[in-house]
């Protein structure tokens, strides 16, 4: 079975998108094949990508194209052609559009077994090596591209300039052109490691002589293609080291930054680990992509950087090189940490009445104040009363200073942690350092939540007051464009509320930061509505089934009350498959009698005609409405239904009687209350 | 590795050398003071337009606000940039790039040279492109650009522009760990140093930008300038209109650096030295036949 193989050679490639990109490039391919009938049954794409090569390779291409026989169903008989036998307008111009004449088409039946005209398509399969030409210059010059640039006199626009390009059907070249580049079989290798002539610098030039063989070519020539396989090196020496608590993503991206990664050790004097340790980290990582290196847990003066082109004459040298570069980094950091200490935090605040929020919304100054506004009010919406009013004042009021110190504006990632870490040397109150540091988290999908009451309280009101600038003043996040990060500030909101066990609705903290704001409230139902589809994708995403998602939705707009609904409700629903569906199908029914006939008439118990009313009636009222544990009014529900089945088998609500049929209409009203509280009864598909 | 340490004076003549035998103009930096390399109009109205263009010059740029008194050994308000542009953007460019490090005595196989994203935009020149910095075993030594667009026009043919950072090479070359003791130029026994030129010009320069530069004044100079810039660019005399446009954004650095433009205005005066920039783009395509009148339309 042939396999294909593609591998377009750029100048060096951006790290953070060759692996999503060359698995597009991948996708677009193999879907083109297979829309080609060019694939076997038992076929399948790999891709191979370093930062200057994108590599894929099908396995199970066929030689030949498989044949076309298609047949395409036009108009019914009757109306495509005359009882005379000729053909009409509706048959005349299905034949058009199928690119034939009217005396090719034929008569047949559809599935249904009318009579219908019909064109047959049959087309002869080519030659792989002919489609394929057209077939990938077409997806490569089309595909979407994460960053696109133009080169030379009107070359591109691709992600890098191209400057090779193997197309190989085993061990045949499929010609075709990229961005002028004409294809064969001839790759290059290392950069610097391999064999180079004379003032180039491309690596040595290696013919590929067949698809299957590319990778260990490619690899006497000092490339190795798998990025998986990179990684998996590296990570070998970071846990040989002792480091197995790693960032995954800056693996990642040093895998894509190599072709043949050496991993070296180097050592920093120890008096830089005087400065915090999160500053250290980001030095190292922010700009030089080293690993920090952890021994019990302790950062110390080490670090592991992942070189490119070592050998063993130049490693010492190279080494020395990014020694000296984290020094000098390092310098210019103690510079900022000892100029921003030499003034207390609070001295920064008045600073941030220059840094403008967002265009239009004032400053971080004001935002701040609006932050202290909404957070006392969550303190008591969220029944926080342990929490010392003065000290959440004071953690608001820091919460934002270091955004203005030296540090941050150097390395920003360390916003909060870096407040932090000021507040403490200047002995603010550990509650408050916590804070500052906290009310970010959760920064990323993966990060902890903050740990603190005060923390959540600052970080929630921080983000519903972005959130709120950000719909009003129309950066309201659609498709890919979200530049405020909206989607992820709601989530984190989400998050904290359901981490905390706060029962509010959102409908009412989001008016807390509408009152801050003292504006019209333009889009707040559109901001209920987003906040509606994050939750619920939210609650997807936590696995919980579509049709229960559905209905706690339907409950208001409280996290956690949906949450631990949904989760009560699947664990019920899992259990007790039957159960459940009787309390569905009594709900439904409860509620479409009481939708349908409105009245308000009072319940009144002598007028119960017959046993059951009564006894139904007795288990209602014993029934604890207030009860909080959900799982059990899950089970309360059930019993409920249960015996809400045997009052409908007995009971004719629609009676003639106005006053008996009020009466039960009075009686089922109080009994959906009881259902409405478990959301929508119509969505649940049981 | 024990060859002779190329003096700072050194490496510019090799770099000149190197780049005249690629065929490059060797020009002189522009005599208005501006914040990079990119800023003179031998690169900024040269990337425009379809013409070949091939130079290298060396060229002095300010940025006020990064200068620390000469107490830091990595930073500078005044430094020097060296910069090459080639237009169209020649497919063996990165070649030659490698071929010039040696040719400073940077030998590929003694090191660890990357090339690492790092997209370049300048808000008020209307102008981006993609490329890379390159990394010299860990360090940022030079940056490496195609041009996209340049005053709002694509650029068409790409150029790719090269700017090396002069100090950083040195040390890098010299092995010295602050910029200040780079030798200049190596004279028999005696050295001159980079700090026996330049520290107290540093200095003093910090103390003006900082402390000194009258900000009312500079307020009214931008304003002159501005008006100027607008009015000759008009009359499409393009090269004064770009000096001038030249010396707002010089003069804004500088209130900046004074910290008397707070954030909201920031962007507003970024974008007045974005459309003289873009003007006087406009009045050289125009006046050299590339683009139509097109506005009375």
């Amino acid at each position: 079975m042939p396999n294909y193989l593609l591998e377009i050679g750029c100048e060096e490639i951006p790290a953070r998108f060759i692996e999503d990109f060359s698995n597009l490039l991948k996708d677009k391919l193999m879907h083109a094949f297979s829309r080609e009938r060019l694939l076997e049954e038992k076929h399948k794409g790999y891709v191979f990508s370093t930062y200057r090569r994108l590599t894929i390779r099908i396995e199970g291409v066929k030689k030949k194209q498989g044949d076309k026989h298609e047949t395409l169903l036009g108009p019914p008989l009757s109306i495509a052609r005359a009882e005379d036998g000729t053909w009409l307008p509706p048959g005349i111009g299905f034949a058009k559009r199928s690119g034939r004449s009217p005396d090719d088409l034929k008569v047949g039946k559809d599935a249904k077994g009318r009579e219908v005209v019909m064109v047959e398509l049959k087309e002869k399969g080519r030659a792989s090596l002919d489609v394929i030409s057209d077939c990938v210059e077409d997806i490569v010059t089309h595909l979407p591209l994460p960053i696109a640039m133009n080169w030379g006199d009107g070359q591109g626009p691709f992600i890098r300039p191209v400057h090779w390009v193997v197309s190989l059907l085993d061990s045949k070249v499929v010609p075709l052109i990229l961005f002028g580049v004409k294809s064969g079989r001839v790759s290059f290798g290392h950069r610097f490691l391999s064999k180079n002539k004379q003032n180039v610098s491309s690596g040595e030039a290696i013919s590929i002589s067949d698809s299957d063989a590319y990778e260990s070519l490619l690899k006497s020539v000092c490339v190795d293609v798998s990025s998986s396989k990179r990684a998996e090196m590296i990570r070998q020496v970071l846990y040989e080291k002792g480091q197995d608590d790693f960032d995954s993503h800056l693996l990642h991206e040093v895998s894509f930054l190599t072709e043949r990664p050496t991993v070296l050790e180097g050592t920093f004097d120890q008096r830089y680990l005087d400065l915090p340790s999160s500053v250290l980290v980001a030095c190292m990582k922010k700009h030089q992509k080293y690993f920090p290196i952890y021994k019990k847990g302790k950062l110390v003066n080490k670090f592991i950087v992942v070189a490119e082109s070592v050998t063993k004459k130049n490693k010492d040298v190279i080494l020395k090189g990014n020694e000296r570069v984290l020094v000098a980094r390092l310098e210019d950091t103690s510079f900022f940490w000892e100029e921003d200490l030499k003034q207390p935090l609070d001295r920064y605040v008045s600073k941030l009445k220059k840094v403008v929020f967002q265009k239009g919304m004032g400053t971080i100054f004001d935002k701040v104040k609006r932050l202290e506004g909404v957070s006392l009010h969550l303190v008591n919406m969220f029944k926080f009363s342990d929490v010392n009013v003065e000290i959440l004042k004071r953690a608001c009021y820091l919460s934002k200073a270091d955004l203005v110190t030296l540090m941050v504006g150097e390395l920003p990632s360390l916003q909060g942690e870096m407040g932090s870490c000021y507040a403490q040397k200047n002995g603010e109150p550990e509650e408050v350092v916590l804070a500052i540091r906290e009310h970010y988290y959760p920064r990323s999908e993966s990060d902890s939540l903050p740990s603190s009451k005060i923390g959540s309280i600052v970080g929630v009101a921080d983000r519903l007051d972005t959130i709120v600038a950000c719909f009003e003043n129309g950066f309201i996040p659609t498709g890919s464009k979200d530049p405020w990060g909206i989607r992820r500030a709601m989530l984190s909101i989400i998050r904290i509320v359901i981490d905390q066990q706060l029962h509010v609705q959102f409908s009412s903290i989001i008016d807390l930061a509408y009152g801050e704001w003292g504006s019209a409230k333009e889009h707040r139902d559109e901001l209920l509505r987003f906040y509606n589809q994050r939750l619920k994708q939210f609650l997807l995403d936590q696995g919980f089934r579509s049709d229960t998602v559905v209905s706690v939705l339907s409950c208001g707009t409280d996290a956690y009350y949906a949450y631990s609904l949904a989760e009560a409700v699947d664990r019920y629903r899992n259990s007790h498959q039957e159960a459940f569906k009787v309390c569905v199908d009594t709900g439904v029914r409860v509620g479409r009698l009481v939708k349908g006939a409105k009245s308000d008439a009072e319940l009144n118990e002598a007028l119960f005609d017959l046993d059951i009313e009564k006894t139904t009636y007795e288990l209602l009222q014993n029934i604890d409405h207030h009860k909080q544990n959900l799982s059990e009014k899950c089970h309360d529900l059930a019993r409920f239904s249960k015996k809400m089945d045997l009052y409908f088998d007995d009971v004719m609500v629609m009676v003639e009687d106005k006053n008996l049929r009020h009466n039960r209409l009075a009686f089922l009203s109080r009994v959906y209350s009881l259902y409405e509280c478990f959301g929508d009864m119509e969505s649940f598909q049981v | 590795m024990s060859k002779a340490k190329l003096s700072f004076q050194d490496i510019i003549c090799r770099l000149h050398q190197f780049w005249a035998e690629q065929g490059c103009v060797i020009l002189h930096p522009f005599d208005t003071e501006k914040g990079a390399g990119t800023m003179s109009p031998h690169t900024f109205l040269r990337a425009l337009g379809p013409d070949d263009w091939n130079v290298a010059y060396v060229e002095p740029s300010r940025r006020p606000t990064d200068g620390r008194y000469a107490e830091n050994p990595n930073r500078l308000q005044h430094y020097f940039q060296y910069q090459v542009i080639l237009k169209p953007s020649p497919s063996n460019i990165q070649d030659l790039y490698i071929q010039s490090l040696e040719a400073i005595g940077v030998f590929s196989n003694e090191h660890d040279i990357r090339f690492v994203e790092d997209n370049w935009e300048s808000p008020t020149l209307g102008a981006w492109g993609l490329g890379w910095e390159v990394w010299l075993d860990g360090m940022e030594v030079t940056q490496f650009t195609y041009f996209q667009q340049c005053g709002g026009y694509e650029c068409k043919p790409t150029s790719v522009e090269i700017t090396y950072g002069l100090e950083r090479l040195a040390m890098f070359i010299q092995d010295k760990s602050s910029v200040f003791d780079i030798v200049w130029q190596s004279n028999k026994n005696k050295d001159v140093v980079y700090a026996d030129i330049y520290k107290t010009f540093e200095i003093e320069q910090c103390h003006y930008n900082f402390e000194e530069a009258n900000i009312p004044d500079l307020l009214v100079l931008f304003e002159m300038y501005e008006r100027e810039s607008k009015r000759l660019s008009k009359k499409e005399l393009v090269y004064p209109a770009y000096e001038y446009c030249l010396k707002c954004s010089h003069t804004f650095n500088l209130l900046d650096a004074r910290g008397a433009i707070s954030v909201t205005e920031r962007m507003a005066y970024i974008l007045k030295i974005r459309n003289l920039a873009k003007s006087c783009a406009t009045a050289y395509l125009k006046k050299s036949g590339h683009i139509k009148d097109k506005f009375h339309a």
